[in-house]
């Protein structure tokens, strides 16, 4: 089964009675770049320390090409990790450092320096191997770090919130960088972070946890449009999540509370009467004047009127909170669009029924 | 030694148990032989302690060791302070510089130190000239007495006193200190109501180390101070030098440990033993 | 109101200094008795202190017995301090207990205690008498420095080292040890120098065959203020001062010759059990808390 080179099955992990872990499953395919994401104490760290062997699950199994990893310690594992301090030898020098790896491998000196060498090429540091990790800056430090886990040309890769010890600029070259390093060698990866932004410029597929467990597992795409939870919905991006109460399934109407009847782009899964919350992009809303209505589709428009109580301009758009009976409702405008919309004003608002996703609510 | 975390308590034990079979051995049953000693030495009972209760020369012993113990940490306290402060207000070059001092000085052997204010109260010293100088002729006897020798533990214990208040008066953040400042204190008020209490743990620190050192202290008191005035531990040395009464130094070393492990633990219950090794 | 804090805060460090600096012409003066400013200088009592036998068997037994005692004390704190360090275990607070314990006990009560124990095992009055009893003493010290640095250790380096194929055995080997070395280094040092310092169990327990310096120096200033103290005491003081000012200088030095280089890590390493002071000078002074004396 090529599909599922890295197996991980119903993992779990208890402290004595505090579960860090309830169950994790995920398949990874053969050079995909795997993103767990996740709030701090969600398990996706645990998750990744077990897979390299640092801690051992309470049951569950992981598997690398059909292999179980259950009895083979970390330094048997083949398996790169990169830390989030990056974890340098700091009596080694760069190159050093990458040649490690090579050194517990036998590889003869001559070959292991050539090697190093290349990944300080790939890496984009050739003239710095002899520095030590001291002398050098974070990014340095990590592109480092990312040499030493590839060059014994690990069959996975680990990356442990890499980014977060950067500044902001430095943090979005790496991705780039790191993206296009794991795209030449093929490698496959999970990355760890609780950087949503992060995780949706970087991976094929985003696994996003929540209290132990994973609560989706999607394209970008996916888990930013159609999330499988409020949580999923909350944590990526901005969202308005308005509970409703379904009133035609076929129809895809529900009635919420606040905003009247909505209408939805497909038929709902669920019974007449069953609770759901549905998701709104704020930057999907749109002012009524200002969208060209005219395609006709007007049965699959959305309306309603909010008096504007809160305006955040961010340069290029603008965050409008306003109030409808008793609850908020976010919109994202284009700066311009925004321009002269006060505290006070009250909106004419459009959304088209594609912009409404249903969750289910349990 | 490099799992994380072993769930069973064999490996730790494993790897402790040199070391607790040499503290076992080496330690704690000499600690319990001097034990068994104050009640069977010279012969079974509770003799030998009942003779120091009744006894006023112990008894005076002990408060004249307690009384030093308590003036020495007082005297630290009062001279290492504006040391201390002086080196967290300095540039960190003159902080450096005066840390040096305090570092040698703590290094140094006691018995160098001891032996160095032999020399300066000696009776030909530089001391007793700048009395005589002053017109203080003929000067005082200065050594052998229990000025020179409390004198000296100040000397010695002041490195300690100093690292401790150093160590927590570099941690006050000067923000608290101007905030203090902008909301209306007169720098006598910061210091009073802001730094002086920021900085007692050092002062607690310092002060229960001298005090504790300054309880056992026997290389200085025996060799720079009054032979009609000992403290316990010069005692408890001349027992068994000269009288050979193993049975009685047993029993004031139990009530010297005895008195130490009090400040220890009442120490420990207010503050936690780990902050004082610092 | 600045000034007589900071005035008396000079006279303080002045009280603190001159002491330590009277020993020095003492050394070379020519009385034979304590006497100040001394009457002329010469070097006899350095010639003295170093051809009579009377004074340097003691110094070679000192050196013996602290270099015996910080390899002993190293051989036992080193297993422990990672047993304590790294593990929770049934007892964990007990072994803590007991290794900072011989710390909190004032020497004259050990003293009394080896004097008859170890005679009890014929072990007074030789050298490996001596080292047992200092190494009992060292301990505290040795597990207390050694336990900053190993908290301070980054586990995640020997994870790293293990993800990169190094089994437990070499990891321990080629990236705990030496980027703890610093570490070990001071701990050992720290062992030597209790033991060299030791005075009170030494005087009660060390006999003619293995007399220590300590020993024998409490004994001439008590007998007779003999004048080759003040070159003893010179020459411990310039020791001093040596160790004291190695690291500034090798930081120093090595500021100028260039702006990298391993022994960096040592500084950092040595700063993590910090405390007091400005690292680079004495990271780890107060932990020689002792109730010798």
């Amino acid at each position: 089964m090529p599909d599922r080179y890295l197996q991980v099955s119903a993992l779990t992990k208890s402290y004595g009675s505090v579960t860090a872990l309830g169950g994790v499953s995920l398949d990874v395919e053969k050079g995909e770049f795997v993103t767990l994401l996740g709030p701090s104490g969600s398990g996706k760290t645990t998750t990744l320390m077990i897979i390299a062997g640092f801690e051992t699950a309470t049951s569950g199994t992981v598997e690398i090409g059909g292999r179980s990893l259950s009895n083979i310690p970390p330094h048997a594992r083949n398996i790169g990790i990169v830390f989030q301090n990056y974890a340098l030898f700091p009596h080694r020098t760069a190159l050093q450092n990458i040649m490690f790896p090579l050194n517990m491998r036998g590889v003869p000196a001559a070959e292991a320096e050539r090697k190093a060498r290349a990944m300080l090429d790939l890496v984009g540091l050739s003239s710095y191997g002899d520095r030590w990790p001291k002398d050098m800056s974070g990014g340095q430090q990590q592109r480092i770090a990312l040499a030493r886990a590839l060059v014994f040309e690990p069959s996975l890769l680990l990356l442990d919130e890499p980014l977060g010890a950067l500044d902001k600029s430095m943090r979005e070259q790496m991705q780039i960088e790191i993206k296009r390093i794991q795209k030449s060698l093929g490698v496959t990866t999970i990355f760890v972070t609780h950087d949503q932004s992060e995780a949706m410029t970087m991976s094929d597929r985003i696994a996003v946890f929540e209290q132990g467990r994973i609560d989706q597992i999607g394209t970008p795409q996916e888990v930013y449009r159609r999330p499988s939870t409020p949580f999923v919905a909350r944590f990526i991006g901005d969202s308005n999540l308005l509970p409703g109460i379904v009133l035609d399934p076929e129809q895809g109407l529900v009635r919420t509370e606040h905003f009247g009847l909505m209408r939805l782009p497909d038929r709902l899964k669920t019974a007449t009467g069953a609770k759901v919350t549905l998701m709104l992009r704020p930057e999907s809303i749109h002012l009524a004047g200002m969208m060209d209505t005219r395609g006709g589709d007007t049965e699959r428009m959305n309306r309603a009127e909010v008096n504007v109580h809160t305006v955040v301009p961010y340069g290029e758009s603008t965050l409008l909170i306003g109030r409808s009976g008793g609850s908020d409702l976010r919109i994202r405008l284009r700066a311009q669009e925004a321009d002269g919309i006060g505290s006070g004003a009250s909106l004419k608002l459009l959304w088209p029924a594609a912009a409404v996703h249903a969750i289910p609510t349990a | 030694m490099i799992s994380t975390t072993v769930r069973g308590a064999s490996k730790p034990w494993l790897l402790l148990l040199p070391l607790v079979l040499f503290l076992s051995a080496f330690f704690l049953v000499p600690l319990v032989q001097v034990a068994m000693m104050s009640v069977t030495e010279p012969e079974p009972g509770f003799g030998n302690y009942a003779h120091l209760a009744e006894d006023a020369l112990y008894l005076q012993v002990f408060l004249n060791t307690f009384l030093t113990a308590l003036g020495v940490a007082v005297c630290c306290l009062l001279l290492g302070y504006p040391l201390a402060y002086l080196m967290a207000q300095s540039s960190p070059r003159v902080a450096a510089l005066l840390m040096l001092l305090v570092t040698m000085s703590f290094w140094t052997s006691f018995l160098v130190r001891t032996y160095a204010w032999m020399v300066l109260l000696g009776n030909n010293g530089p001391v007793t000239a700048l009395l005589a100088l002053l017109g203080w002729d003929p000067a005082p006897h200065l050594l052998f007495t229990r000025f020179s020798s409390t004198l000296a533990m100040v000397h010695i214990l002041i490195p300690y006193m100093v690292m401790s208040l150093y160590s927590v008066m570099k941690r006050i953040d000067p923000a608290l200190l101007r905030a203090a400042e902008s909301l209306g204190a007169k720098p006598w008020s910061v210091f009073r109501q802001v730094y002086l209490p920021l900085s007692a743990p050092g002062m607690v620190n310092g002060a229960t180390l001298v005090f504790m050192i300054c309880l056992g202290f026997y290389v200085t008191p025996v060799l720079l101070g009054s032979p009609q005035e000992q403290m316990v531990a010069g005692l408890i040395g001349t027992q068994i030098e000269e009288f050979l009464d193993f049975g009685q130094a047993s029993a004031m070393a139990m009530v010297l440990l005895a008195s130490t492990l009090v400040v220890l633990t009442v120490y420990h219950r207010r503050f936690g033993l780990d902050r004082l090794w610092g | 109101m600045r000034l007589l804090p900071r005035l008396i805060g000079i006279l303080v460090a002045a009280f603190i200094a001159a002491p330590l600096l009277i020993v020095v012409p003492m050394s070379f003066s020519t009385a034979p008795s304590l006497e100040f400013p001394p009457p002329g200088y010469w070097l006899g009592y350095y010639a003295a202190y170093f051809t009579d036998e009377r004074w340097t068997q003691p110094t070679v037994n000192s050196l013996v017995i602290a270099f015996g005692t910080m390899l002993l004390t190293m051989l036992l704190v080193t297993p422990a301090t990672f047993a304590v360090v790294r593990h929770r275990f049934l007892g964990r607070g007990i072994a803590n207990l007991m290794l900072t314990m011989p710390m909190a006990m004032p020497h004259i009560v050990l003293a009394i205690g080896y004097y008859s124990y170890l005679g009890d095992l014929r072990l007074t009055q030789t050298h490996a008498g001596v080292i047992i009893a200092h190494t009992a003493l060292s301990v505290p010290v040795a597990f207390l420095i050694l336990s900053a640095n190993l908290k301070g250790f980054d586990r995640n380096l020997e994870r790293a080292a293990m993800s990169l194929g190094a089994t437990p055995l070499r990891t321990f080997w080629h990236v705990t040890l030496p980027v703890l070395r610093p570490g070990f280094a001071i701990s050992a040092l720290f062992a030597f120098i209790q033991s060299f310092d030791e005075t009170v169990v030494a005087l009660f327990i060390s006999g003619r065959e293995s007399e220590t310096l300590p020993r024998k120096m409490f004994e001439s200033i008590r007998v007779q203020a003999d004048p080759v103290i003040s070159v003893v005491s010179t020459l411990l003081f310039a020791a001093v001062v040596l160790v004291v000012l190695m690291p500034v200088l090798w930081k120093a030095a090595r500021k100028r010759r260039s702006p990298t280089g391993p022994s960096a890590v040592a500084r950092d390493a040595a700063g993590a059990n910090a405390g007091t002071a400005p690292s680079d000078i004495n990271p780890c002074a107060p932990s020689r808390v002792q109730l010798e004396a």
